[in-house]
């Protein structure tokens, strides 16, 4: 059975997705696995012990996010995007300063750190992306440098290296959504909505157009798809995504600092979507359980933590390079086969 | 008939009141959380200061532990991020259920965030850290207090030697952390009080040349340069201040998050001329019988000593006396929340190897400007050179 | 205050931009070198840096500084050859996609190690003239840059003799110009791509002896200075040698200068703003060729 293609030179040519020919969903109806699943996901608040067990929930589902976003924009589109963190943080600073310090409702915060995040990918991406791929990867690496310098730095705005503080909670009416477990409800139907989003945008006929160019953009540009215009759609909204995220944060955490949305996070992030499995659309889910699990698994190794993480995604990546979500596929095959 | 938006609250409450558990607090040890970064950029007084604690916690539980319980004591390393030392605060107030947090992270960034979650959960924090923001205005940190000398009495102490050595125009050298610039805020009022000309210079806490700053400091005329910042980068200044011959000409000074032999002998012969702001434990060996803290310093050096095989420096003392300060808080109080914090403010004049700690309801920052003195680093050793 | 002063400032600025940049040409040289022979962005280089110093400081500490250079050299280019052998030589399908994330995965285990094996406290050693600190024309000048400065020389030109004239060299000059053309003249691809890695850790090791004197360093340093080679790299046009020597002495300059004149708060910015605009204005580079694809 033929692998799904990598049809270009692997080691000159540009990134390849590992799954361009495969129907995300063609298995098992992709929507129904999504709502079952989402609904699972509602047994943190209920069975959850107390505050911190569901905090970790909350973690989940915003990082959940971040990474399937950033999953679309590099399995998909074939770009490397470094700066993911900073689209992150552009959104958490967003809604934590119209809150904090213009005194603006919170809820407003949401809608306007997608905005703020998606103009910024806007002004990156229409000169970047007519670049080659390592290109976009230093254009927004160099970016979330400088928005890094910026949250630092802006002290009367972000509050500087202290980060920034007194961020008012969403209200509906008097009820404040001011703890893990009231806010959960909101980032869980939030991050829903995004998961079902991307499942529409790469089921749709961007999202063929983009594996087109992925694939090969000389190809894609002779069957008369504007690369260009399609890679810039897909970088700003999944931007805004990441932006979204960030609001999400900074309205569960009351609290943002520059540490937080540095580019060794945005490195980390496309760790995660390389070990979840790129350019498949359920790799984000052990991607995002990994980001998540992994401070609390390895927590009692200490400072071997962190040798333990390189050498366990080194690990992953030799023996699966097409992360843990191919991996199942391949074991998926192996028993469908075996059946036969 | 009940209107709507209370219905709407009360329906939402219901539903959510039951996935709000917190697990309540268990009957028999006492519960003290710490966290504190013993792994990335202040990693290298992290360390230090959870032997300290480890050290008072081992002795206390030794000696029978509080009121018969003993302490059962959680420790998370905050890895000197932010965002890191919040999940493990929350988790310390609604899994573990502690009594009490000692140490926030040692990064004043980390005490900052730590210290409203403390007040939401009521639960009393004791911060061994150093910007004085932490616990003012008092009226919003009921629940958090400073085992620590506020940077703004630092500074003041810093203001005495100049006052002495008739020097007016300084610079101040800080870095961009919250450290470095809550010394620069703190010292533009110190300056205004104490008639001095300041100038205000900075650099990233990774930054490896300083050369253009110490340039405009010394076209300034600055007579002295006062650097605040905890990192290798106060080597580096201490190496191109010499480069540029700056060591000969004015005074130099570092700040009391610099008082470590590691960075002395980093710096070799560029150390040399260099005055430190300090807490008193480094020299305790050197200060007049006459000093209460004296023999304390000496005891604890020798039970550190003792148990971990090396000498214990300041930041053991500063986590070591704040596990003791909370002792005495629980002694009292016990699972008794508003007690303990209700004790905390009270304490006065209570005798410690790093000072004299006294709290009251407008003054939660535990020790006062006394308690600094100036040292300098000859001969493999911190000695005392300015004592009041 | 001297006179003349502002000019001796300048000179002074000079001075300290120019070693820096030494620095930043060398790192990114090491990954220029490994571009051009897996299309991969490496990102152990800075931890290859870092590695340098700790390993020099941790036997400096025992025997001569010169000894401790020589060692740590010598390991850190074993380093890049393990490396090889780990992440890349394994591979049945090297794409660049897969190399660079390997190389995160390399670099985070590599920081740990250091931090298990060499500890969390920053290092540091006595240059190779001791602390001495020579006056040039005012500028007082530490004698450890001249030695940045004539090392960083010396290496360009060993690499442009080893590229130019030497066998090897010139085959990793055919792999990195076209891999099927060079493969069907018989050069051995993998073979390559192993030497690129160790000249790539050589560099890296080399920067990470020679400025460790006046930087110190600590495991967690690497990331950042990597992250300076990297934009050193792009400015001069990636995958050219002197593009790396070009690159990283405008970047040193810029970041001093600006920090020097402007204002030191917002140095590392400054330095990213101008990359971005050379990214966007000319991303060739100062010396590539055109090698960005217009879409």
């Amino acid at each position: 059975m033929a692998e799904p293609s990598d049809a270009v030179d692997p080691v000159s040519g540009p990134i390849t997705p590992a799954a361009n020919d495969e129907r995300p969903g063609a298995r098992i109806g992709a929507r129904p696995a999504l709502f079952l699943f989402w609904l699972a996901l509602l047994a943190i608040p209920l069975f959850g012990a107390n505050d911190y067990v569901i905090s970790l929930g909350v973690s989940f589902l915003i990082n959940l996010i971040l990474i399937a976003s950033l999953n679309v924009l590099i399995g998909y589109c074939g770009q490397i995007s470094l700066g993911h963190a900073g689209f992150y943080g552009l959104g958490a600073y967003s809604a934590g300063i119209l809150s904090a310090k213009l005194g603006v409702n919170p809820w407003a915060g949401l809608p306007a750190a997608c905005v703020v995040s998606a103009l910024a990918a806007l002004v990156i991406g229409i000169p970047a992306l007519r670049l080659k791929g390592h290109y976009l990867a230093m254009a927004t690496l160099g970016f979330n440098a400088i928005l890094s310098v910026l949250f630092d730095q802006l002290v009367p705005w972000t509050g500087g290296p202290n980060g920034l503080l007194g961020v008012k909670p969403l209200t509906l009416g008097n009820f404040a959504l001011n703890s893990q477990a009231r806010v959960f409800p909101l980032i869980w139907l939030c991050a829903g909505l995004v998961m079902l989003a991307l499942l529409n945008l790469i089921q749709s006929r961007i999202g063929r157009a983009i594996r087109a160019i992925a694939t090969s953009e000389i190809a894609a540009g002779s069957l008369g798809i504007d690369a260009f215009r399609h890679k810039l759609i897909v970088f700003v909204l999944t931007a805004g995504m990441a932006g979204l995220a960030g609001s999400l944060y900074v309205e569960s955490n009351l609290y943002a600092s520059p540490e937080s949305f540095g580019f060794s996070l945005s490195i980390l992030l496309v760790a995660m979507v390389a070990l979840g499995g790129w350019g498949r659309y359920a790799g984000a889910i052990p991607g995002a359980l990994i980001y998540t699990a992994a401070p609390e698994v390895l927590r009692t190794f200490q400072d071997a933590q962190l040798l333990i993480f390189g050498a366990g995604m080194i690990a992953v990546l030799l023996f699966f390079p097409t992360g843990l979500a191919g991996a199942a596929d391949a074991v998926a095959r192996i028993w469908q086969r075996s059946r036969r | 008939m009940l209107s709507r938006r209370t219905a709407i609250t009360t329906l939402l409450g219901a539903a959510t009141a039951g996935w709000e558990n917190i697990r309540a607090s268990a009957a028999d040890p006492i519960r003290v959380g710490t966290i504190l970064s013993v792994s990335g950029p202040a990693a290298f007084l992290g360390q230090d200061m959870k032997d300290g604690a480890q050290l008072a916690v081992d002795e206390i539980n030794d000696a029978g532990g509080i009121g018969g319980r003993k302490i059962d004591w959680i420790f998370y390393d905050a890895q000197s991020q932010t965002q890191q030392a919040i999940a493990e605060a929350r988790r310390l107030l609604s899994n573990d259920g502690v009594d009490i947090i000692v140490g926030g992270g040692n990064m004043s960034g980390i005490a900052l965030a730590i210290a409203p979650m403390a007040e939401a959960a009521k639960v009393p924090f004791v911060s061994t850290e150093g910007a004085s923001a932490i616990v003012n205005p008092v009226a919003d940190h009921r629940w958090t207090f400073k085992s620590t000398v506020d940077d703004y009495l630092v500074l003041q102490r810093a203001a005495d030697y100049f006052d002495k050595k008739g020097l007016r125009k300084i610079a101040l050298l800080a870095d961009t952390s919250g450290f470095g610039q809550g010394a620069a805020a703190q010292l533009k009022i110190v300056a205004k009080e104490r008639n001095l000309d300041a100038i205000n210079e900075s650099f990233a806490p990774s930054d490896t040349d300083l050369v253009p700053q110490l340039g405009r400091v010394r076209d300034a005329g600055a007579k002295a340069i006062l650097c605040w910042t905890v990192t290798p980068a106060g080597v580096v200044f201490l190496k191109q201040a010499q480069q540029l011959g700056l060591d000969e000409k004015l005074a130099l000074v570092h700040s009391y998050g610099f008082v470590t032999g590691k960075y002395m002998e980093l710096a070799g012969s560029a150390a040399a001329k260099l005055l430190l702001l300090s807490q008193k434990f480094v020299v305790g060996d050197q200060l007049p019988d006459s000093d209460p803290v004296k023999p304390k310093i000496a005891v604890l050096t020798d039970s550190f000593r003792r148990r971990f095989n090396r000498v214990p420096n300041q930041f053991v003392a500063q986590t070591y006396d704040a596990v003791y300060l909370a002792k005495m808080a629980l002694s009292n109080g016990g699972s008794d929340r508003e007690k303990v914090r209700e004790t905390l403010e009270n304490i006065r004049d209570y005798k410690c190897a790093s000072g004299i700690f006294s709290f009251s309801p407008e003054h939660h920052s535990g020790l006062a400007k006394s308690n600094v003195v100036l040292v300098n680093w000859a001969n493999g050793r911190f000695n005392l050179v300015d004592y009041a | 205050m001297s006179a003349g002063s502002a000019s001796a400032t300048a000179l002074q600025l000079l001075f300290a931009g120019v070693g820096n940049g030494a620095i930043y040409a060398l790192i990114a040289l090491g990954f220029n070198v490994i571009f051009k022979s897996t299309g991969a962005l490496n990102f152990a280089q800075g931890e290859w840096v870092m590695l340098g110093g700790m390993i020099a400081a941790a036997v400096a500490a025992h025997a001569d500084v010169w000894l401790g250079c020589l060692v740590a050299v010598v390991i850190v280019a074993a380093v890049g050859f393990l490396s090889e052998r780990l992440i890349v030589a394994p591979l049945k399908r090297p794409t660049p996609m897969l190399i660079t994330l390997l190389s995160i995965g390399l670099a985070i285990s590599t920081k740990s190690v250091v931090m298990l094996a060499l500890g969390k406290d920053p290092a540091g050693y006595p240059g190779f003239s001791g602390d001495a600190v020579l006056s040039i024309f005012g500028a007082r000048v530490p004698a450890q840059t001249l030695w940045i400065i004539g090392i960083t020389l010396a290496f360009i030109v060993m690499a442009h003799a080893f590229f130019e004239r030497t066998i090897l060299g010139k085959s990793l000059r055919a792999v990195a110009a076209d891999r099927e053309a060079a493969s069907l003249v018989g050069i051995n691809v993998r073979h390559s791509v192993m030497w690129s890695f160790v000249i790539g850790a050589l560099a890296g090791g080399i920067a990470g002896t020679i400025i460790t004197p006046l930087t110190f360093t600590s495991y967690d340093q690497g990331g950042l200075i990597g992250f300076k080679g990297f934009s050193a790299a792009m400015l001069g046009g990636i995958g050219n040698l002197y593009g790396a020597l070009v690159g990283g002495i405008v970047l040193g300059l810029l970041e001093t200068m600006a920090a020097g004149y402007i204002s030191s708060h917002f140095k590392d910015a400054v330095a990213f703003i101008v990359l971005l605009t050379i990214l966007f204005a000319l991303p060739s580079g100062l010396l590539g060729r055109s090698e960005a694809e217009r879409v």
